[in-house]
């Protein structure tokens, strides 16, 4: 049992080295790609900064509590489009057979899958979300922290992005729906908690876990308690094991395909 | 010992129809139909260890879809299945270390990496240590001639070159059975014949059972002792190549060329495919008439050239499909 996670482990890394090894490449393509993450990231700032200037707080929140919810929301989208990009790639590998591939594999398909394809852009937001940190929030405390936050918040992201594609295999093209809600995801984890209705922040801690993902996470970094760390560390346990069952289930619907490809 | 144990499988694909136009799409939003198409159903058979096996049929006959139930790939509706004793869909991971699979319609390489590191990667995710993998890999090295692309990256390589490497990647784990859904698809006749060449060499040296799906009756006729020919889900003929020639080789063609012009009508058991100049071409059926027949009637003084041959493979194959369609 313990070998067998090992050796998935082991592949997952390898997979992930040749993503990398993929994207460089084209070294001038790699980083201008990053750069320009980064400027687009950081061109969120003129937004609140102006919100600022006429306001000194929104909610109890000042700039740099703000830019908390950045720099945890785009280091955890950043890391996932790292490490588990393929999970973005699933209803596709689902309507054209491309899982065939994985399937014949003695290795775990949720886990190969995932690791299967890297987003070069994505560094852009993982360093912006350094940058962010250590420009509005800076301590080694914090850093440390914010590692550990972000590597549970792109697990969350992840599962939860398992749980919206794997419903592919059973509703053929619903990948419009599943970005849109993507999206949302995305939205509710960039905005501070406080701008939002009661209503819509149960939305945000059931249906579409953004909460889990950034809001609860800044409030550590803000003010560390372990009962919130112990609840970020269940539900985190929880929505993956969540995303194993749904996918698990609807790979007994995967209906494969003739089509001819290649893989990517 | 059994290989493949196959009772009763079906596998059904729900697929959803509509009315044609855009008109039809707005239709199918509120009022959806479906349609249940059975794309295999209730076939039964059995592949002893070490055998190498034709399952042929046309397009969209159940090939693909059987071997890809056989692979753990797809779920059956409902039958049995076993190989190696292993239930594919119950234990996928456990049957993937004992069979190999290619897809010649699907790669399974990563392009941008060299032959020598995808079969690295593939020897991982085996778990075969690094030392066999390298022997493995320097063993098909010198079969393959691989030496002169083995540190191209696969995105550069020619259709055939790429074949062959996912060939050796399906066998760097040393599978039992190795599963070929259309391997030559599209390969040149050299590289077919290396392949066909190395698939025998590996049947009989490491007593590899084989699998394989073609449109190819060369791969067919050169490999196989035994064919399955399916045909809208169902198993219509399961035979061995020498009975499915016997039974079906009862027509043989007669070309002969003539030093006069002569004029023939068809007659019974005899009829005439080509009567170009002094060339004819007769199809002499051995039910009705012999070989003997068809040469008086075209008067043995006046023959200055003939040969006597089989019916093509190819076409029993194709005349097997036509009836079983009807």
């Amino acid at each position: 049992m313990l070998t067998a996670v090992k050796n998935n482990f082991k592949i997952m890394f390898l997979s992930i080295k040749y993503n990398l090894m993929r994207c460089m490449e084209n070294n001038v393509a790699f980083m201008t790609s990053i750069i320009m993450m980064i400027f687009n990231n950081a061109s969120f700032i003129i937004q609140w900064l102006t919100i600022f200037a006429l306001k000194e707080t929104v909610g109890s929140y000042t700039l740099n509590d703000v830019m908390l919810f950045w720099a945890v929301s785009s280091g955890s989208f950043g890391l996932a489009h790292i490490l588990f990009n393929g999970i973005h790639k699933l209803p596709d590998y689902i309507e054209e057979g491309k899982l065939d591939a994985y399937l014949t594999m003695p290795k775990n398909v949720l886990c190969y899958v995932a690791t299967s394809s890297l987003e070069p852009s994505a560094f852009g937001d993982l360093i912006y979300g350094y940058l962010a940190l250590i420009i509005f929030n800076f301590s080694i405390k914090n850093i440390l922290l914010y590692t550990l936050l972000i590597i549970l918040g792109s697990l969350i992201f992840t599962s939860f992005a398992v749980i919206l594609n794997s419903i592919t295999f059973f509703i053929f093209r619903f990948s419009y729906v599943t970005e849109a809600l993507k999206e949302v995801f995305l939205n509710g984890c960039l905005y501070p908690d406080v701008i939002f209705k009661r209503a819509v922040k149960i939305i945000f801690f059931t249906l579409i876990p953004s909460a889990f993902a950034s809001w609860i996470p800044v409030h550590l970094l803000m003010n560390f308690s372990l009962n919130k760390f112990l609840i970020l560390i269940i539900f985190t346990i929880f929505i993956i094991i969540l995303a194993f069952i749904v996918f698990y289930r609807g790979l007994k619907n995967y209906s494969s395909s003739n089509l001819m490809g290649i893989r990517g | 010992m059994k290989a493949i144990e196959v009772k009763k499988l079906s596998k059904t694909f729900k697929s959803k129809t509509k009315e044609k136009g855009l008109k039809g799409s707005i239709k199918a939003i509120f009022k959806p139909k479906y349609q249940e198409k059975k794309a295999v159903n209730k076939i039964s058979f059995e592949v002893e260890k070490g055998e190498i096996l034709a399952f042929i049929g046309p397009n969209g006959a159940g090939k693909s879809t059987t071997i890809k139930m056989l692979t753990g790939i797809l779920f059956p509706t409902s039958g049995e299945i076993s190989v190696l004793g292993i239930n594919p869909h119950k234990e996928r991971k456990k049957l993937a270390y004992k069979i190999g699979t290619v897809f010649g319609q699907k790669e399974q390489l990563w392009i941008h990496l060299t032959p020598y590191d995808n079969f690295k990667f593939f020897g991982a995710i085996y778990d075969i240590p690094e030392k066999i993998v390298e022997r493995r890999i320097e063993e098909y090295k010198q079969i393959f001639e691989l030496d002169e692309f083995i540190n191209t990256p696969v995105r550069g390589l020619s259709l055939g070159q790429r074949m062959i490497c996912e060939i050796v990647a399906s066998l760097i784990h040393e599978p039992d059975i190795l599963f070929l859904d259309e391997p030559t698809i599209g390969l040149d006749p050299v590289i077919k014949e290396k392949i066909r060449v190395f698939i025998k060499r590996l049947n009989k040296e490491k007593k590899t059972t084989i699998f394989l799906t073609s449109h190819d009756v060369g791969d067919i006729e050169k490999l196989c002792k035994r064919v399955i020919i399916v045909n809208n889900g169902h198993i219509v003929l399961d035979d061995s190549m020498e009975n499915l020639k016997y039974h079906y080789l009862n027509k043989k063609i007669v070309e002969a060329k003539m030093n006069t012009k002569i004029n023939l009508d068809d007659v019974d058991g005899i009829s005439i495919l080509k009567d170009k100049d002094y060339n004819l071409k007769l199809e002499v059926d051995l039910t009705k008439k012999s070989i003997s027949d068809a040469i008086k009637l075209l008067d043995p003084d006046k023959i200055i050239d003939i040969n006597i041959s089989n019916t093509p493979l190819e076409t029993i194959i194709s005349n097997i499909y036509k009836e079983t369609k009807e």
